[in-house]
């Protein structure tokens, strides 16, 4: 790149160096355009309404400094909402991790009908978090639900799956693995036909048998793609709003209540816009420190 | 970069271990693996059974046990209602989400094609500053700029209506992302003929470059499609008035309603959830392998 | 296809043809009230009007009210009333909403408690006109709710009704348990020692029976709609207290009288079992089964009762007393309004709807809301009303409004999370009371 540049300076005046560049910039305009608008400016211009006293309807804003994150650090609810949604985020990555890579590992083998299998599972992840919320709100139903009636037909007790405190988050956590799961599994499985198939035979001759082989060959190399699902999944379920909007409403008690449903109510049933924007770089660390977390225990290059 | 998915299965491979090789042990494994993941594909698949069912249930049986996941008297009661339910103008919703979605994803081809280009292959200062500086922008969640982008909107007076929910997305970097990675990998002698030819920059990108990438553009526009028909929250904030509505806050709101029918529910999702599974079955592969390819180049 | 990229219909046929009508209309005369005015007033309106009205009136008095605009529109044909129901938690995030994006609906109806938070936001628009120049007398509305929805000196919009809860009783089930249903309980034992009677398990047993399965009941006593505001509101007023203290400076539910409140209806839920756990149990259902003694219900149930055959074994109960001082039930108001920045046309028509609705309170009094007018509340037909007659003297006699505030939704939002967390016992009482406290209290220094 120095070269060619250094070559175009020496061919001199006909045509100045930055009319030639020209053309490459414009590529980027229109983008910049947007990102400026839609991207950076709104990240600048949310801090700055996260210092503020910022009701949408009134014209009086006061300026507060970091009074609303004072308040954050202070406020219950908010950490109350944060533990559901690590909860209810740690319980998702975890199930679709292992969902994932189990059917994954699976599906690789290639036994009839594999492909069928992996259009199906994958399948619900082209859903709407509405027609998933509307569908499982169905299933889970205490009264007339497709899982209580299979209970009760094994001769289990019927439960109020989402009206009890203990079993909303899992439930809420099992309908998103449900949801999510193809995903990972797809992705898993990327990472699986990926792995030179040579090291599985070398192995094999060595007298390695397949558990080993799993636990020694296939889990380090799939490092990195793990590192991938968590990070992304992590970053994806701490964002959970639709499926307590429509399922729970955030109960019972606020057991169910997450981070962004938090920030709904604060920033437009109220119009506390100052702080609903301080809610969200509130968010915005947690999801910082869970991501480096991630890197620092699933990071790391794999050589094959 | 591309994934061997590998469709058709050779008599012979020694590439595989030799469990996978027709004998009678590799039978016992298919059988063994096969007992593990069908109840998961029941599982997978079960509730969207349940939700055509019980959308062509007549609305006096839906309760009814157990379960007819074929129902006895299949019935268009439910969809018939639905479309003409005063209040519920849901083939005006599905109008609206078709509308927002395809000037969406036309918008980010558009916008992310020609900055992928810019940024994977055309050379100039500051370039990979400019790139790396988009990325860091990945850190940073979209719920971050939802407050101020109200705000910019209720400025731009884009509130309830579609701009509000086309325009936010130009700003998008996963398709950068992706093409940048895709257009990367095309032969620069290509490009070099074009450019013999008398193509300009512009001209290659546009006849060159943007035709051989069909397969990563197809799978672009796909997964942008469905992640703007399928958008819940932005959508629920932006709009207001009832014929503004997309479909799954349309829908969502409808749950929220109460409205005892539990057909009605159903039939509406079950509207919701059709074109996104017929674009499903048509382009299955390219979203099956454009999740795969993410998922490698994401590392 | 009314609306794209916000250009609707109606702003489109006002450019149009519309300016010449709209220029002829600023001569109507101030409506007279009744019926026969409006076919007066109607030549000199717009050829063709489109009021877009917003309302979260999705119970039973739902029915009767899209009643009422079919009525209105036939005899206004040339306005077309396009009705958007919302659930009410949607409506109070929506309406302010569609004023911020600058295209709210012609006209809304909302709560009188929710006035004082939309006065200082602008959410609607003065409404002094209705009063001073088309007819609607000040001085036909009970004062304390007619003050309520006023702010910085005006009215914001027109009284529709007087509504609010009170108590559906299942006469057969009552008999049955030995009660007499022209008697109710009068203070708190009373209350408890009757519906003890009513609660029974799949054996038969009362709660006080000896070997009561708590696990099996299949009969409630009573329930309350709402649980978490109104049926808790009443608890505390009946026992003196209220969550905010008048001047909207200090909240009070860390009270003696709240917590007393708080605690008895966790018992009433948990130890008497009276009153199911409300989540996930409909009251609707179980009434309409026989499966539930009494239920203290809105006014809007009307319709409900009538079309379930359920009024020959019903009869009306005021909100009982089981708190420790007096006798209350919660009531509030609708009020009909006009949003700010509303189109000239839209508020024209709206306008003229807001009249004929006012006036028309009688038809409306058949969802069960008695009229906002005194004038009509004294008529006699609904006053022998069983239903209406009833409730109309209830609210006149024992009926209370909310405190305004306003920032009345966080409020409420914040009190009833910890009440629901009590109820279904995921926190103490004193944990849901110390913590509800320190919420609103919080939401009060804000402003202070």
């Amino acid at each position: 790149m120095a070269a060619t540049s250094h070559e175009q300076r020496r061919v001199g005046k006909p045509m100045p160096r930055w009319r030639k560049l020209l053309p490459n910039y414009l590529f980027l305009v229109p983008y910049f355009v947007f990102f400026l608008l839609f991207l950076a400016g709104p990240n600048v211009y949310g801090f700055y309404i996260s210092l503020f006293n910022w009701d949408i309807l009134l014209p009086n804003k006061p300026f507060l400094g970091f009074g609303n994150y004072q308040e954050l650090w202070l406020d219950k609810l908010w950490w109350l909402s944060l533990r559901n949604t690590v909860l209810f985020a740690a319980l998702t990555v975890g199930g679709n991790v292992l969902l994932g890579l189990f059917a994954s590992v699976l599906v690789k083998q290639r036994p009839p009908g594999h492909q069928i299998l992996r259009f199906l599972f994958y399948t619900p992840v082209v859903l709407s978090v509405a027609v998933m919320g509307v569908i499982l709100a169905r299933v889970f139903n205490t009264e007339f639900g497709l899982l209580n009636y299979y209970v009760d037909m094994v001769g289990l007790p019927t439960q109020k799956w989402l009206g009890e405190q203990r079993f909303v988050i899992p439930i809420l956590s099992l309908s998103t693995v449900w949801w999510t799961f193809g995903f990972p599994f797809l992705v898993f499985l990327a990472g699986l036909l990926n792995i030179p198939e040579p090291i599985y035979e070398a192995a094999r001759i060595d007298g390695v048998n397949r558990l080993q082989s799993f636990t020694h060959i296939t889990l380090p190399l799939l490092k990195p793609v793990t590192l991938f699902i968590v990070v992304t999944q992590f970053i994806a379920h701490f964002k959970v709003f639709g499926q307590m909007w429509i399922m729970t409403l955030g109960g019972p008690g606020n057991s169910s209540y997450s981070v962004v449903m938090y920030l709904y109510d604060v920033g437009w049933r109220f119009f506390r816009m100052g702080y609903a924007s301080s809610l969200a770089f509130g968010l915005a660390a947690i999801i910082l420190v869970v991501t480096l977390i991630n890197f620092r225990f699933l990071g790391g290059r794999v050589e094959y | 970069m591309a994934i061997e998915t590998r469709t058709h299965e050779p008599t012979v491979d020694y590439s595989l271990p030799f469990w996978k090789r027709k004998t009678v042990l590799h039978r016992i494994d298919m059988a063994v693996i096969l007992i593990l993941l069908i109840p998961v594909a029941i599982a997978t698949i079960l509730p969207l059974v349940y939700m055509f069912s019980q959308a062509f249930t007549p609305e006096d049986q839906v309760r009814n046990w157990p379960v007819e996941y074929i129902p006895r008297e299949p019935t268009l009661a439910s969809f018939q209602l639905l479309v003409t339910w005063p209040n519920l103008p849901i083939m005006r919703w599905m109008l609206n989400s078709f509308i927002v979605s395809t000037s969406v994803t036309a918008l980010v081809l558009t916008i992310n094609s020609l900055t992928a280009y810019a940024f994977g292959r055309l050379e100039f200062p500051g370039r990979d500053f400019l790139f790396i500086f988009v990325l860091t922008t990945l850190m940073i969640p979209g719920e971050v700029t939802l407050i101020p982008t109200f705000v910019i909107m209720r400025r731009l007076e884009w509130l309830d209506t579609y701009n509000a929910l086309i325009w936010p997305a130009g700003a998008g970097v996963f398709g950068i992302f992706l093409l940048r990675q895709f257009f990367q990998s095309i032969p620069r002698e290509l490009e070099d003929a074009a450019i013999i030819d008398g193509c300009g920059k512009f001209g290659t990108y546009w006849r060159i470059v943007l035709p051989l990438s069909r397969s990563a553009l197809i799978a672009l526009g796909i997964f942008t499609f469905l992640g703007s028909w399928n958008d819940l929250f932005w959508p629920l904030i932006a709009l207001n008035s009832n014929e503004m509505r997309t479909l799954p806050v349309g829908l969502s709101i409808l749950q929220h309603e109460g409205y005892t029918m539990q057909g009605l529910g159903m039939a509406a999702a079950a509207l919701t959830t059709v074109p996104v599974l017929i674009l499903y079955g048509i382009f299955q592969r390219h979203i099956i392998q454009g999740v795969m390819v993410t998922g490698l180049t994401g590392r | 296809m009314n609306t794209v990229h916000g250009l609707s219909r109606r702003k489109f046929l006002l450019g149009s043809g519309g300016v010449v009508t709209l220029a002829l209309a600023a001569c109507v005369a101030p409506v007279p009230a009744g019926d026969t005015a409006q076919e007066a007033a109607a030549p000199a309106m717009p050829e063709a009007l489109e009021v877009d009205l917003w309302h979260g009136l999705g119970g039973a008095d739902g029915k009767t009210f899209t009643e009422l605009v079919g009525q209105y529109m036939e005899e206004n044909d040339h306005v077309t009333v396009n009705e958007e129901l919302l659930t009410w938690d949607i409506f109070y995030q929506k309406v302010p909403s569609s004023v911020i994006a600058g295209n709210p609906p012609d006209m809304i109806i909302t709560h009188e408690w929710a006035i004082g938070q939309w006065g200082p936001r602008r959410v609607l628009s003065a409404a002094d006109d209705f009063y001073d120049s088309m007819g609607v007398p000040r001085d036909d509305f009970i004062p304390a709710v007619f003050e309520n929805i006023h702010y910085e000196g005006s009215p914001l919009g027109v009284l529709l009704d007087t509504h609010g809860s009170g108590g559906y009783l299942n006469v057969a089930l009552v008999e049955a348990a030995g009660l007499d249903p022209a008697a109710p309980p009068t203070n708190r034992t009373e209350f408890v020692e009757q519906m003890s009677l009513l609660t029974l398990d799949s054996q038969g047993r009362n709660p006080t029976d000896a070997g009561f399965d708590p696990e099996d009941i299949v009969q409630y006593a009573f329930h309350s709609h709402f649980w978490r505001r109104w049926a808790m509101l009443e608890g505390m007023w009946q026992n003196g207290g209220n969550t905010i203290n008048e001047d909207g400076t200090q909240a009070t539910i860390d009270s003696e009288e709240v917590t007393e409140a708080l605690a008895f209806w966790h018992t009433m839920v948990h130890e008497h079992h009276l009153h199911a756990v409300p989540v996930g149990y409909s009251m609707t259902d179980s009434y309409q089964n026989n499966t539930l003694g009494l239920a203290i219900a809105g006014s809007w149930w009307r319709n409900f009762i009538q079309d379930s055959n359920l009024v020959d074994t019903t009869t009306f109960w005021r909100v009982p007393q089981y708190g420790l001082v007096e006798p209350v039930a919660w009531m509030s108001a609708h009020v009909m309004g006009i949003p700010t920045g509303t189109d000239e046309e839209g508020t024209m028509g709206a306008s003229d709807l807001i009249v004929w609705l006012s006036n028309h309170g009688l038809d409306w009094a058949r969802s069960g809301q008695p009229p906002a007018r005194i004038s009509l509340q004294n008529d006699q037909v609904l006053q022998d009303h069983w239903h209406t007659g009833n409730f109309g003297s209830q609210f006149q006699a024992i009926g209370r409004t909310e405190q305004q505030h306003a920032n009345i939704t966080e409020i409420q939002n914040a009190y009833q999370q910890e009440f629901e967390a009590v109820i279904t016992n995921v926190k103490t009482v004193s944990e849901g009371i110390a913590e509800a406290q320190l919420r609103v209290q919080e939401v009060l220094d804000r402003d202070a």
